[in-house]
């Protein structure tokens, strides 16, 4: 995540003008009581450029915001990463084994929403040994309170192919889905 | 301090409570299934869903429909929460169905042969939540100047801003909030409430109520074909409304130091003045029209019964529109025994209606805004990838040996991975080679005998990659499942579109595809060579002279047709034929790279020859010597560039002009580039008035 810390010192304020890959996500934190002073951006609206903006920020190739008129005020905008997946292929594990924390799911904004977790265990002779709601027996998903993604832990309990996914939203309503991962143990 | 970070605390709780809401939603609509295959490809796949669907009335003969515009924030699979607009459908009779919680494709419209089309089209948008709307009033930058969207920060050098560079209204992206609904594939009027894609209906959210004039002019069953045919009320409170639009624009446009636009209530009464429509309504259009029975005797030619299907086409945004997913099936059936629907059915037993044995895939890529109005490089993550009926990758499920139809409508923009490549029989279709499949019909246009045995697209005889949809093309496939269980997926150039589930008891009995398929009705008979002499009228597809390559060099390609762009030299009409006129059109590409898909509205044409470039001057070629396939959308194959030699791409369509005179458009169906002008005007008029009217007042083209 990067920062671009805002302050104000004098009549007119100029934001830093931060150079954005609009594939990253944008997300202005606004500490002043009075929105409408500031780019009143809500979860996600900045988003791919130019999607509706504030009253004050015109989108380009780069954001800058001029806001007249308002003093000592503080803001910041943050720049998340793509919620995107990662390590579809874990390492593999051995039963009755708690894993290495693994990391599934990086970027986005924190709190992670997760849903629509279904799972299957594969086991010797491509038989079909366990299914259902959840990630496999013996695992959970840990998302990250600070922006870090979710995270795999657990021990896992049966011999075979674990293969899961699920759904997630994060806090600037971005979503991933249908993403598969495998987790081999034997 | 402490003010400031309960301020921060206050706004991020309410985020929270936003977001824990939405996922609420998220999770009433999973549906977890115990899976009993061995493979896991599907897992967490969504089953396959029809888009929701609304029905001619049978003892009516007519399908009464009311398509609102809406807006609102809608989960676009893998990409977020976005505010898009949405076409939100039902009949007339029933209450509004909410907002869903995700994107979705607009009803399913099925109607047969004989029957009328009554839509009450209602353009609810909230323009407030868009940028750069061609109506803008907003005191909150960024204005539109009343022209072409506006993006980023001019350069210090040029000043040019990053969008729109060099590009010039009206071929330009502009106007998102105004829209109107094209009814492709239709035979029908081009005028009046007819498929009027010159028709401008500006949003307003907050509407009165039309329902009472609507239904005087729905109810009477008579097209009305003047302005004067519309209730005294109703046009009195359109042109009260364009007024007052007129009014408020103008005060906007000075309160913000912009030049203010040209008033539109003024233009509206020049057309009345010359008995023509006006061409700006607010809020509210009366779509009306008939779908011409070939076997009634009424018309020379007439509707073909088949896969047909609507979409928004106000110039400057088609595409936005269709990005944002204002598009959906319109399937025609066929009126009696013998016909296609009927056909189909009767092999198969499948009684009166398809029921779950038809599968309607409207593939589409949704995203709200354009890649040209985002930095150089940077491309939409919706843009990217293909959903069908807004679910990414479901799951159908059938029974071993189990026959569908599934409809295929290409309602994509139209680049990229918007090119849905279906393959070859030998190969695949779909890369699944298990299943077998028959092509039916061709963009809603049924297969000759000849062509159903031949099966021109799934041989590679057409192309050697099979059966390709470009943007607006459709075609109808009979599939029928292998015997063995299990999941396959479907790809598209080696992504992913969607499964199938192979489960259950085999059916009985095993039934395969008809042996002998339905002659064509008369009209879609293979129409005869034109007279000696008769020109081929050339449609040359280029961009400005010296480019070589896609991209933006510094600027985006300039898309013309015919060394112009879409009105560029004024208000003309660009291609003027005599009704029931028959004429070979050539379709030229000169551009690298880019198949352009020719379309024109109103009646279909037939393939007559494809002249792929393979190098300098040298083409392979497919050219049958009857049975023309019949579609309303062609790509027209990229040139090859020998240093300054071009070597365009070439194909040849055989049109007839029956039963229906008036103005309408061809284009690229690659809406970006009919957006930013690869458009033509195009007018049909009377044989006694050829050519002496075909320039009498055309419509504007903003």
């Amino acid at each position: 995540m990067k920062q671009i810390q805002i302050t104000r010192d004098g009549g007119t304020v100029t934001f830093e003008t931060v150079s954005v890959d609009t594939t990253e996500n944008v997300f202005f934190v606004n500490l002043d009581p009075e929105d409408e002073h500031w780019p009143t951006i809500s979860a996600n609206k900045l988003g791919p450029f130019p999607s509706p903006p504030s009253s004050q920020c015109i989108p380009a190739a780069t954001y800058g915001c001029q806001i007249p008129g308002h003093q000592n005020e503080q803001g910041a905008i943050n720049i998340f990463d793509p919620l995107s997946e990662t390590n579809t292929t874990l390492q593999p594990a051995t039963q009755g084994q708690p894993i290495a924390d693994q990391q599934v799911v990086t970027g986005g904004m924190s709190p992670y929403q997760i849903s629509g977790e279904i799972f299957q265990v594969i086991g010797p002779g491509n038989t079909l040994i366990d299914s259902g709601s959840g990630i496999g027996p013996g695992l959970q998903l840990d998302p990250t309170s600070d922006n870090q993604g979710i995270l795999v832990k657990g021990t896992p309990t049966l011999l075979g192919t674990y293969n899961f996914t699920f759904e997630v939203d994060d806090a600037m309503g971005s979503n991933l889905q249908q993403v598969q991962y495998t987790l081999v143990v034997t | 301090m402490k003010k400031n970070e309960l301020a921060l605390a206050s706004r991020w709780s309410r985020v929270t409570v936003t977001l824990f809401a939405a996922s609420l939603l998220a999770a009433s609509v999973v549906s977890f299934r115990t899976v009993n295959s061995s493979a896991a490809v599907q897992l967490g796949s969504p089953p396959f869903t029809n888009p929701s669907e609304i029905r001619s009335r049978p003892s009516e003969k007519r399908l009464r429909a009311i398509m609102e515009l809406i807006n609102g924030e809608l989960l676009i699979p893998n990409v977020g929460r976005q505010e898009l607009r949405q076409f939100r459908g039902r009949d007339a009779a029933q209450p509004a169905p909410p907002l869903g919680n995700s994107v979705a494709p607009g009803p399913t419209l099925r109607a047969k042969l004989g029957e009328q089309i009554q839509i009450a089209f209602l353009n609810k948008a909230d323009e407030s939540k868009f940028p750069y709307s061609f109506v803008t009033g907003n005191d909150k930058p960024p204005f539109s100047d009343f022209g072409c969207d506006r993006v980023g920060v001019p350069d210090p050098q040029t000043g040019k801003f990053p969008y729109p560079a060099s590009d010039i209204y009206p071929n330009c992206f502009h106007g998102s909030s105004t829209a109107n609904i094209h009814f492709h594939g239709t035979h029908t009027s081009p005028d009046g409430l007819g498929d009027n894609v010159l028709v401008q209906v500006l949003p307003d959210p907050t509407q009165q109520d039309f329902s009472a004039f609507f239904n005087q002019i729905y109810n009477s069953g008579v097209i009305p074909q003047n302005w004067s045919d519309l209730p005294e009320g109703f046009r009195n409170a359109q042109m009260d409304l364009v007024a007052k639009h007129d009014q408020k624009a103008a005060a906007d446009a000075q309160r913000n130091g912009l030049k203010p636009p040209e008033p539109l209530l003024k233009k509206n009464q020049e057309k009345i003045a010359r008995g023509q429509w006006p061409q700006y309504f607010i809020g509210a259009f009366p779509n009306f029209f008939d779908i011409p029975d070939y076997s009634s005797g009424k018309f020379k030619a007439g509707q073909a019964p088949g896969t047909q299907w609507y979409h928004a086409h106000k110039h400057g945004s088609t595409s936005l529109h269709i990005r944002n997913g204002l598009a959906g099936a319109l399937i025609i059936e066929s009126s009696q025994e013998g016909g296609y629907d009927h056909f189909i059915r009767r092999f198969y037993n499948w009684g009166d209606s398809y029921g779950d044995h038809e599968k309607i895939f409207i593939f589409q890529q949704y995203d709200p805004m354009q890649n040209l109005e985002r930095p150089p490089g940077v491309f939409g993550k919706g843009s990217s990838q293909v959903l069908v009926n807004g679910n990414f990758t479901p799951t159908i499920t059938m029974r071993p040996g189990e026959v569908q139809l599934w409809r295929f409508v290409n309602a994509t923009e139209g680049n990229g991975a918007g090119v849905i490549t279906a393959g070859t029989s030998k190969a695949g279709v779909f890369e699944a080679p298990q299943f077998n499949f028959v092509q039916t019909a061709q963009d809603g246009v049924q297969f000759s005998p000849t062509n159903y045995n031949a099966q021109p697209y799934l041989s590679g005889a057409v192309s050697g990659d099979g059966l390709v949809l470009a943007a607006g093309n459709r075609a109808d496939v009979l599939v029928k499942a292998p015997t063995q269980t299990g999941t396959v997926a479907f790809k598209s150039s080696g992504t992913i579109l969607f499964y199938v589930n192979v489960q259950g008891a085999a059916v009985t009995p095993d039934k395969t595809f008809p042996t002998t398929w339905m002659d064509l009705p008369k009209f879609l008979l293979d129409l005869p060579m034109p007279g000696y002499g008769d020109i081929k009228n050339p449609v040359r597809f280029q961009w400005e002279p010296g480019r070589t390559k896609t991209g933006r060099k510094p600027d985006p390609p300039h898309f013309m047709i015919n060394d112009k762009q879409f009105g560029e030299t004024g208000d003309k009409v660009d291609q003027c034929m005599p009704q029931n006129g028959l004429q070979e059109w050539v379709l030229e590409n000169y551009t690298s790279s880019i198949a352009h898909p020719f379309h024109i509205h109103i009646n279909p044409f037939q393939i007559i020859q494809i002249d792929t470039p393979t190098g300098q001057n040298t083409y392979s070629t497919y050219a049958p010597k009857n049975n023309f396939i019949w579609q309303d959308v062609i790509a027209v194959p990229p040139a090859i560039f020998t240093g300054t030699q071009i070597t365009p791409g070439r194909v040849t369509i055989r049109q007839t002009y029956p039963d229906f005179t008036g103005t309408f458009v061809l284009h690229c169906h690659i809406l970006a580039h009919e957006d930013r002008g690869m458009m033509q005007l195009v007018r049909i008029v009377p044989l006694g008035d050829f050519p002496a009217k075909c320039q009498d007042n055309p419509p504007e083209h903003h």
